[in-house]
């Protein structure tokens, strides 16, 4: 089969009006034997794609034949191959034209540990590239029950609407007097709205609505798909949520193996994992004492003061309890509240690793208070964490060095350790007033206008701000940041001081990873696990699967062929990431991008100013050196262009036609 | 007979799940053990986290990193690290 050619499932579509907004309501009737699994030929799949038309209000269904569930796999999978064929190129984001894919693993919501997890894709209004992220929780399980692999949004809509999925049934709904609500109250009115606690919920806060470019969509108010601004294209549609309820897993190949894992998983994990513990973060003084404790806004590598934010200092003091994803017994999310002076809701959770760290240390922080109660801000509107911090703690170095003033920030001394003028910033970015209007663009789009050298102080890669891994301790990390379609993503990238010894050797060497390599080396063989371990670090984000959850590579593969009944091997599942990296590589060059955007920032090419890491840099001639030979690697020629071979070689030599001109022959 | 010089206490904070029973040994918390006078850094590791040993990153005396060659003295603080992964 060439490309993503689905045949339209029939189906019934009853219009009406709901008053009194006179809304026109849509919905798509599975015609008979939808819940009949048995008659399912795609084992671990409901074989249904929910399409949502937003300008026409139309929602249809369609039946991908099985070629397209084993050629893609499903989650990012999904994603490349949709916005590549069905979006025109350079359109505005934020505009009609842009879709919104939520999509499914094959491993979602199977009753085993770490299967709780969604992706979502779009045009990313923060990058311009191909935009993804993805999060856990129970929405993407409970999605699964109900009937869908995928949900592709089209369109916009003129006033606000929630789309409510139930058992195969979907149907558009009013949400004007949604509109405008902050996620927590938005989710339990519509749990209310609809009769039923047990409805799962993505969506967004204000800052979606407002279409802040690094807003975010929340699965069950505290799981958030943060990176790349999907919540501001779900807002630029006016979908407020998408409501769903499903009591009907898909049939799988084999039972008693994805039981045997889940058995496995609740036995072992507290010997094989920590994060149970405190959740992440529960490091952070070892990051600190390496130099990847990004530290005022990534001068530096350790905090002096590391030992009050950490994951452990959260719990002692503010912790209300710990909680989990769906079938998880890791429960590695904590949920904290804080009293005087910042009164943070533990209904949205608490601070993770990136969280702690990017409104910690990075931008000099030492409150653990004030930490949370970011988290509750950015949770409670629906921004990114991260880009957040980041942009902030950008905006802090250019106060202190004179390029912002008083002024600028309305009489805020915005500078690092600051705690009250980074929450005042931070609210200032989500009300999008004063400065924070400027940057609730990102720290590429504010440095642009601010202009007089601040884009030095902007630490981002496609605009993408970058995590919390310091890609001079973690060198395979800043090379992997560079070259990812998506900008700087550290879910799907190799970090680097795991490969430097470790009984992981025996079994990474069925993908052939078995040398250890100092962290800090770039290098040719350092690009080739970039490459070749950087296929397998992002598969759980084509199965659905948690990244956190210890599996060896080998259970991950029985758990796949548990569940579809492929016979499957390690060459198949990487080839079918290196399909997708390289159809999202072919949606940015189609979108203009060339290797000129894969560029780390200069700042890591500079050395931090003090700890373990003095004096190591980012080199850029090695960098260059070892970009090459990953495009190499993957097939692609000296602009980034995949070559011929390559296309033929993945079988998407439909993806030829998405290029304006021919790739290289090779 | 081993007497009482022979013995130094210093407290251990490992990040490292441990698969023997350690007294006292909680995943991120410090407790504190007596071993006997000469001990190495790497001789302490080997000893609390067993077979998983290999989970080992940085070692740090005193909030400083260390190497395993490092004789501990009485009262230090040693913390073990996992490997760096992400978060």
């Amino acid at each position: 089969m060439n490309g993503l050619r689905l045949k339209l499932f029939s189906f019934s579509v009853r219009g009406e009006l709901v008053e009194p907004q006179k809304i026109l309501l849509q919905e798509a009737l599975m015609s008979g034997g939808f819940m009949d699994m048995e008659n399912k030929t795609v084992l671990g799949y409901n074989g249904r794609i929910l399409r949502v038309n937003l300008n026409e209000r139309k929602i249809s269904v369609e039946e991908p034949p099985t070629d397209y569930y084993q050629r893609y796999l499903g989650g990012r999978g999904f994603i490349a191959p949709t916005l590549l064929q069905e979006m025109p190129a350079k359109m505005d984001p934020l505009g009609p034209d842009n879709k919104l894919v939520f999509a499914l693993g094959p491993l979602t919501g199977m009753p085993f540990p770490g299967s709780g997890r969604n992706s979502v894709g779009a045009k990313s209004p923060l990058t311009f590239a191909f935009g993804e992220a993805e999060a856990g929780g129970f929405w993407g399980a409970e999605l699964k029950r109900a009937g869908f692999d995928a949900i592709i949004v089209s369109g916009n809509s003129n006033t606000p609407v929630f789309l409510w999925i139930k058992d195969g049934q979907a149907e558009l709904r009013d949400a004007s007097h949604l509109w405008g609500t902050e996620v927590a109250p938005a989710h339990l009115a519509i749990q209310k709205e609809l009769g039923d606690k047990h409805i799962r919920t993505a969506i967004i806060g204000p800052a979606g609505e407002k279409l802040i470019r690094f807003a975010c969509i929340l699965n069950d108010i505290t799981h958030a798909a943060g990176r790349t601004g999907m919540g501001a294209v779900m807002g630029s549609k006016k979908l407020k949520a998408i409501a769903v309820r499903g009591r009907n897993t898909p049939r799988m190949a084999d039972q008693k193996i994805i039981a045997d894992l889940g058995r496995w998983m609740a036995q072992n994990f507290k010997e094989k994992a920590a994060v149970w513990k405190y959740g992440t973060g529960h490091m952070m003084e070892g990051y600190s004492l390496a130099g990847n404790l990004p530290t005022f806004n990534f001068q530096d590598g350790g905090f002096a003061a590391v030992e009050k934010i950490t994951a452990q200092a959260v719990c002692d003091q503010f912790r209300v309890e710990m909680y989990g994803c769906y079938a998880c017994p890791l429960r590695c999310k904590k949920r904290v509240t804080v009293g005087s002076p910042y009164f943070v809701d533990p209904i949205y959770g608490g601070p993770e690793y990136e969280t702690l760290a990017s409104f910690g240390s990075n931008c000099g922080i030492s409150d653990p208070k004030a930490i949370c109660k970011a988290h509750e801000i950015c949770n409670r509107n629906g921004i990114d964490t991260i880009s957040a911090g980041v942009t902030i703690s950008f905006a802090m170095e250019c106060f202190e060095k004179g390029i912002l003033n008083t002024k600028d920030t309305e009489g805020i001394e915005l500078r690092f350790g600051k705690e009250d003028a980074m929450l005042k910033m931070l609210e200032q970015i989500v009300q999008k007033q004063g400065l924070g209007a400027l940057l609730s663009g990102g720290s590429r789009l504010a440095a642009k206008q601010i202009g007089r050298g601040s884009e030095e102080f902007a630490i981002h890669v496609k605009g993408l701000e970058v995590p919390m891994h310091d890609p001079r301790l973690k060198q395979g990390m800043g090379l992997h940041y560079s070259v990812h379609p998506a900008g700087a993503d550290h879910c799907s990238g190799v970090h680097d001081t795991l490969l430097e010894k470790g009984p992981q050797f025996e079994e990474w060497a069925a993908i052939d990873v078995n040398e250890s390599i100092p962290s800090i080396e770039l290098s040719p063989r350092k690009a080739r696990l970039v490459y070749q371990f950087g296929l397998w670090r992002h598969l759980p984000n084509y199965l659905g699967m948690c990244v956190l959850v210890p599996y060896s590579s080998k259970q991950i593969l029985d758990a796949v062929e548990a569940v579809t009944g492929w016979p499957m091997s390690y060459w198949r599942l990487m080839k079918t990431v290196e399909r997708g990296i390289t159809l999202a590589k072919i949606f940015n060059v189609r979108e203009g991008f060339t290797p000129a955007e894969d560029a780390l920032p200069r700042r890591f090419g500079v050395s931090q100013r003090g700890g373990n890491l003095k004096g190591v840099t980012v080199d850029p001639g090695k960098l260059s050196e070892a970009q090459k030979l990953y495009f190499q690697m993957m097939g692609w020629d000296e602009h980034g262009i995949p070559t011929m071979a390559r296309l033929v070689e993945l079988d998407i030599t439909w993806a030829l036609a998405h290029l304006n001109f021919s790739p290289k022959k090779t | 007979m081993i007497k009482n010089q022979d013995i130094i206490i210093v407290m251990v904070r490992s990040f490292i799940p441990s698969r023997e029973l350690v007294e006292g040994y909680e995943l991120g918390r410090p407790f504190k053990i007596e071993l006997p006078r000469g001990i190495t850094l790497g001789e302490l590791s080997q000893m609390v986290l067993s077979k998983n040993i290999d989970q080992l990153g940085i070692m740090a005396v005193n909030g400083e990193a260390a190497k395993k060659n490092l004789v501990l003295s009485p009262g230090d603080k040693v913390d073990l690290y996992a490997l760096l992964d992400g978060g």
